[in-house]
């Protein structure tokens, strides 16, 4: 609790905020830029400058550089940026609603529903090579329909306890867990495809679906950012905070429900990516303390990095090969993460 | 009590936000994804031949001039373009392929770019070899080719169900790039061949029992075998067998051990070949295996395990020398053996080889000549005994003659 106080009054100065959220995009933008400008075609610096800045201008290009550039490398990266954002300011949300430092996005059964759906989707051969829409729509659906069944297990006398929720969301995620495998195992030619998908990639990603969820993740962050004073003085515990004036059961509610809303997007759009939700917030927590106001934008953005970081890496470091993004992630992050712990054990700064 | 109303009106406020962003979205991406997209004009030919074709998902795909530039993205597609002359216009192939060094050279395909890593595909490395032509299989998912339309570039799907789908594939291929002629010569073939395979076992009422297998799984002590609506399946029917799998529910199944034993088929057959498999592969691990009766009467062949597994021309192959392994009487086939005789590792110069057919006939004689080598010329196709008399001792060893293939056999004394 020390260090946490200590923290709030390190890091709560607007000027404080503007500087480490302005520093960290800027950051995502090199990293973006870094990103589009590596591949397995090489294209100059410049080259890419130029299409770039055609591209924003509206002028049309036909060549095989704006074809790489705009066609495949920002739809991907923009789509890792997006699934950064989602997963890791959700992540950063749940564990302050929790209360608990191993709580990540799919806690609640999201990505074993949203697998769910999908593999139900590709084993059944929902989606035709005519048109291609339904298998994110069904992971998206898996994935609600595993958190409701989690809320509605979790709800007695006229509340949803933490415990609770947990112990559903193991539950319902280890039933859907093993109906995947089943269908894995029936799912003979379609076996390939639906690995692919469990694996995430942002490979496939199309202009198209970063319309369709763009807005409602800017939105949606935007409304964990709002909620950021309660998870604040929710970290005293719920009776506290509750004393102090805060609206446990909207915030509970309205939490959970927009962090399912950003991981089922993400979950959908990309496949499971793990890591990324657990351990950037905690990353973060270590850089800027503990504050929710800064921890959410913070978690957001670094989340972003961290995957568009990793997508390159996928694509460049064994080029052509490219390696699946969610064990890249792993790899970068997770030595990153035992060295900022091992720092903190040393300073004595032990906190969650 | 005030500051929660609030912020109650603006918690709704945004869902409904929420869901008109969703909603706008979705209009932008159904516009987007409903504009047409067509093949770019090829820009290597100056053949001004515009045509739509219909694929095997029912993509309608409008084609410019004649494809110069072709990316296969299956092993089944890369063989088709092979047998249609196309190999000088393949520019990039999929990693699934099964190249030997020895076929790299032969088919001469060291230039041409792997863009595929398992199911993963290069968009890039396909972008940057500009293909007009981007041949899909049913391996490749829909997001997938999706995706590659979504690049501009004209992507047909080969999907074949079946042996008639294999060669109006091939006609496919050989209306898009030029090869009609080609095409309809080996299509002619084929169907000839086919039409005389079906009507041949067609009339067969006693159908043998067959197991087909492609690779063992010596930990579970089973093996992966073709079970309805497979590729397999629908082999060993055309071929007048009977799968002993065909009743299992899944298309990819596991048979055990144990269910070989009990089915004990009349035939086996195993996947040979490039995959590094062969026939001891199936038998090392079963110690059922010499209680089945085609162990014991000699009717395991080994089939290449590359040709089974892709439909294409080199499934044909399959299907003829598994109708023959199955009905060797009804077709008048004949085949070749050759070997080399053996006693320790001293090769046996001028002994007489005999060869037996099933009613113990001599059928043909030959003497082993200098370096112990022998060899019989066209046989009757079946089952045979060679028999070898060697200092006063007789020696047996069972042989199959399958048509078309030049059977060897080493003996050693």
């Amino acid at each position: 609790m020390k260090n946490n106080i200590k923290d709030f009054s390190k890091y709560n100065t607007p000027k404080r905020w503007l500087i480490t959220v302005t520093s960290l995009l800027f950051l995502l933008f090199i990293s973006v830029l870094v990103s589009v400008s590596v591949g397995t075609v090489k294209i100059p610096f410049q080259q890419v400058m130029i299409v770039i800045w055609n591209g924003i201008a509206g002028i049309h290009q036909n060549s095989l550089y704006s074809k790489i550039i705009l066609q495949l490398r920002l739809p991907s990266i923009i789509m890792a940026v997006i699934v950064g954002v989602a997963l890791s300011s959700s992540g950063a949300s749940l564990q302050g609603l929790f209360r608990n430092p191993l709580i990540d996005p799919y806690i609640l059964g999201i990505s074993a529903g949203a697998a769910f759906g999908a593999a139900l989707s590709i084993t059944m051969g929902f989606d035709s090579y005519q048109s291609f829409y339904y298998l994110p729509i069904s992971a998206f659906i898996g994935a609600i329909i595993a958190v409701t069944m989690v809320y509605g297990l979790s709800y007695s006398h006229g509340e949803v306890s933490n415990s609770n929720l947990i112990f559903g969301g193991i539950a319902v995620g280890y039933i859907f867990s093993a109906i995947v495998s089943f269908l894995m195992f029936v799912s003979g030619p379609h076996l390939q495809e639906l690995i692919y998908w469990l694996l995430g990639s942002f490979s496939d990603a199309l202009w198209g679906e970063i319309d369709l969820i763009l807005m409602p993740v800017i939105i949606s962050v935007f409304i964990l950012f709002y909620f950021s004073k309660e998870l604040n003085l929710l970290t005293g515990g719920e009776d506290l905070a509750a004393a102090t004036g805060v609206n446990l059961k909207l915030t509970k509610n309205m939490i959970i429900f927009i962090t399912t809303l950003l991981t089922a997007i993400a979950v959908s759009m990309s496949g499971i990516i793990g890591f990324v939700g657990l351990v950037i917030p905690h990353i973060m927590r270590r850089i800027v303390g503990n504050d929710y106001r800064i921890l959410i934008p913070t978690s957001a953005i670094g989340g972003a990095i961290l995957l568009v970081i990793s997508d390159t890496i996928a694509r460049t470091i064994i080029s052509p090969v490219i390696v699946p993004v969610g064990v890249v992630t792993s790899f970068i992050g997770a030595p990153f993460f035992i060295y900022l712990f091992r720092r903190s054990l040393k300073r004595m700064e032990v906190s969650i | 009590m005030n500051m929660n109303y609030k912020k109650n009106i603006t918690v709704a406020i945004a869902i409904v936000l929420i869901v008109a962003s969703f909603i706008g979205g979705y209009f932008t991406y159904m516009y987007t994804s409903g504009k047409s997209v067509n093949g770019i004009p090829s820009t290597n030919n100056t053949s001004n031949r515009s045509i739509t074709i219909i694929d095997d998902t029912g993509r309608v795909i409008t084609i410019h001039g004649i494809p110069q530039r072709i990316v296969s993205l299956a092993p089944s597609n890369t063989e088709i373009l092979f047998d249609l002359n196309l190999r000088n216009k393949l520019v990039g192939i999929d990693s699934i392929y099964d190249y030997t060094t020895a076929q790299v050279k032969e088919w001469g395909i060291s230039n041409v770019t792997q863009v595929t890593t398992s199911t993963n595909i290069n968009y890039e490395e396909i972008l940057n070899l500009t293909p007009d032509l981007v041949l899909a299989a049913g391996i490749t998912s829909p997001a997938q080719v999706y995706k590659l339309t979504s690049l501009g570039l004209t992507v047909v799907v080969l999907n074949p169900e079946n042996m008639h789908q294999i060669l109006n594939d091939i006609y496919l291929v050989g209306l898009v790039c030029g090869t009609l002629t080609t095409a309809k010569t080996i299509i002619s073939n084929l169907s000839a061949m086919l039409t005389h395979i079906e009507t041949t076992v067609g009339s067969v009422y006693t159908k043998p029992s067959v197991l087909l297998t492609y690779y063992p799984d010596n930990y579970s002590m089973a093996y992966w075998t073709y079970g309805p609506g497979s590729f397999g399946n629908r082999l060993i029917i055309d071929a007048g067998g009977y799968n002993i799998a065909s009743n299992l529910s899944l298309s990819y199944p596991e048979i055990s051990v144990g269910s070989v034993v009990n089915l004990n088929p009349s035939f086996i057959m195993v996947g040979v070949g490039p995959y590094g498999l062969n026939i001891t592969s199936y038998s090392s691990f079963n110690p059922t295996w010499i209680n089945l009766s085609a162990v014991k009467n000699n009717t395991i062949y080994g089939l290449n395990d590359a040709y089974i597994s892709e439909p294409d021309i080199s499934l044909f192959y399959v299907l003829q020398e598994m109708a023959y392994i199955l009905h060797p009487s009804l077709f008048n086939l004949t085949g070749n053996v050759s070997g080399r005789l053996y006693n320790g590792n001293t090769p046996q110069t001028s002994v007489t080889i005999k060869l037996l057919n099933a009613t113990n006939t001599v059928v043909a004689t030959t003497d082993t000549n200098a370096t112990g080598g022998y060899q019989f010329t066209g046989i009757p196709c079946g089952s045979y005994k060679m028999e070898i008399i060697y200092n006063g001792k007789i020696y047996y060893r069972n042989i199959n003659i399958i048509y078309l293939n030049m059977v060897n056999v080493v003996i050693h004394l």
